[in-house]
């Protein structure tokens, strides 16, 4: 159960970024990596569950979540890096919608993934 | 594009946590976070504790609970403060839930806070309240085996109050097994074997906690 606290914390912690660096201003989220020590705090089909459900209300609902273990950690969690494309088409800029009108489509967020 | 992050998940509630470890120094509170399994005896230890601490100082107690204020209402002869925390299927206290909490609480005319954890036995260890002591209670009639199978939570605790030993017999629990299992995955923690239900098995570890709290009172 926690393990969706953490998924909305993961979000939290990227939505930050994403809106608050200007490089990032005309990008779309697409993938977020998370270094995950033994013993594990989470279940990472778990944690990745819930991200691709809390992650729908964001303005980039296809973005995944990509659990890795990391033999230099202990029972921590680290976002290590994030991928992102630029948004798809003008009008995703002129809205600022950040691909939430292209992802929307839930099929087309499944192929995505 | 990749770009490198390297951010804690927990760095925000980290960052509550500091602040309000800050607030709690800043009024000379001292702070524990009592963590348990479901039914281990934490309500009950906090009964015993309170009728031990609230001639002695000024005592807040912070509920956190699935769902209903059960504990708390049963804390209410101490006339206390209390607050309650239904987290509505959280399955642990965070340290934003005690930053609201502590919001209703006379900070300026209190020694000590007791903030009870949602009883489980994995999810609170990962949450820092900004407490100062970090108190692990743990029931034989759970067996010997949990230590390992809930390493996070026994490692990080500074104290575990082995409970309900006047049921070990019953239990076929051998005590020293179960220490050594603690010791396994903790070897710094301080150990007091307790009968919540019984003040003369209790006070070493009271004798324990006031040293804490009087500590914090001379920082």
């Amino acid at each position: 159960m926690h393990e969706s606290s953490k998924a909305q914390q993961i979000i939290e912690i990227v939505s930050e970024l994403m809106t608050t660096d200007p490089t990032l201003a005309k990008k779309k989220l697409t993938k977020v990596t998370l270094e995950m020590g033994r013993p594990y705090i989470v279940s990472p089909d778990s944690l990745e569950f819930y991200f691709a459900e809390l992650i729908k209300i964001t303005p980039w609902p296809c973005a995944t979540l990509s659990c890795i273990e990391s033999k230099e950690l202990g029972p921590e969690l680290i976002i290590k890096s994030i991928e992102v494309d630029d948004l798809d088409t003008q009008e995703d800029l002129a809205d600022g919608n950040h691909g939430t009108k292209k992802c929307s489509d839930q099929e087309q967020c499944d192929r995505e993934r | 594009m990749e770009i490198t992050v390297l951010k804690n998940v927990l760095i925000k509630n980290n960052a509550i946590g500091n602040d309000n470890r800050s607030l709690f120094n800043k009024n000379k509170i001292f702070v524990a976070n009592i963590i348990s399994s479901p039914g281990a005896g934490k309500t009950t230890l906090l009964e015993s504790t309170l009728a031990y601490l609230t001639s002695r100082y000024r005592v807040a107690v912070i509920e956190g609970d699935l769902y209903t204020s059960r504990d708390a209402k049963r804390l209410q002869p101490f006339n206390i403060p209390i607050v309650q925390i239904n987290t509505e299927g959280g399955c642990h206290l965070d340290a934003r839930m005690i930053h609201g909490a502590v919001q209703s609480l006379p900070l300026d005319n209190l020694d000590i806070i007791l903030i009870e954890n949602v009883g489980n036995l994995v999810c609170p260890a990962s949450f820092d309240l900004g407490e100062d002591l970090r108190i692990l209670m743990y029931a034989v009639t759970e067996g010997t085996d949990k230590p390992q199978k809930y390493a996070n939570i026994f490692a990080g605790a500074e104290v575990i109050l082995v409970n309900k030993v006047d049921l070990a017999d019953l239990c076929h629990i051998d005590l020293s097994e179960l220490v050594d299992e603690v010791r396994s995955v903790n070897e710094k923690a301080a150990i007091f074997p307790i009968s919540a239900l019984k003040q003369e098995t209790l006070v070493e570890w009271q004798q324990f906690f006031e040293e804490k709290v009087k500590a914090k009172k001379n920082e």
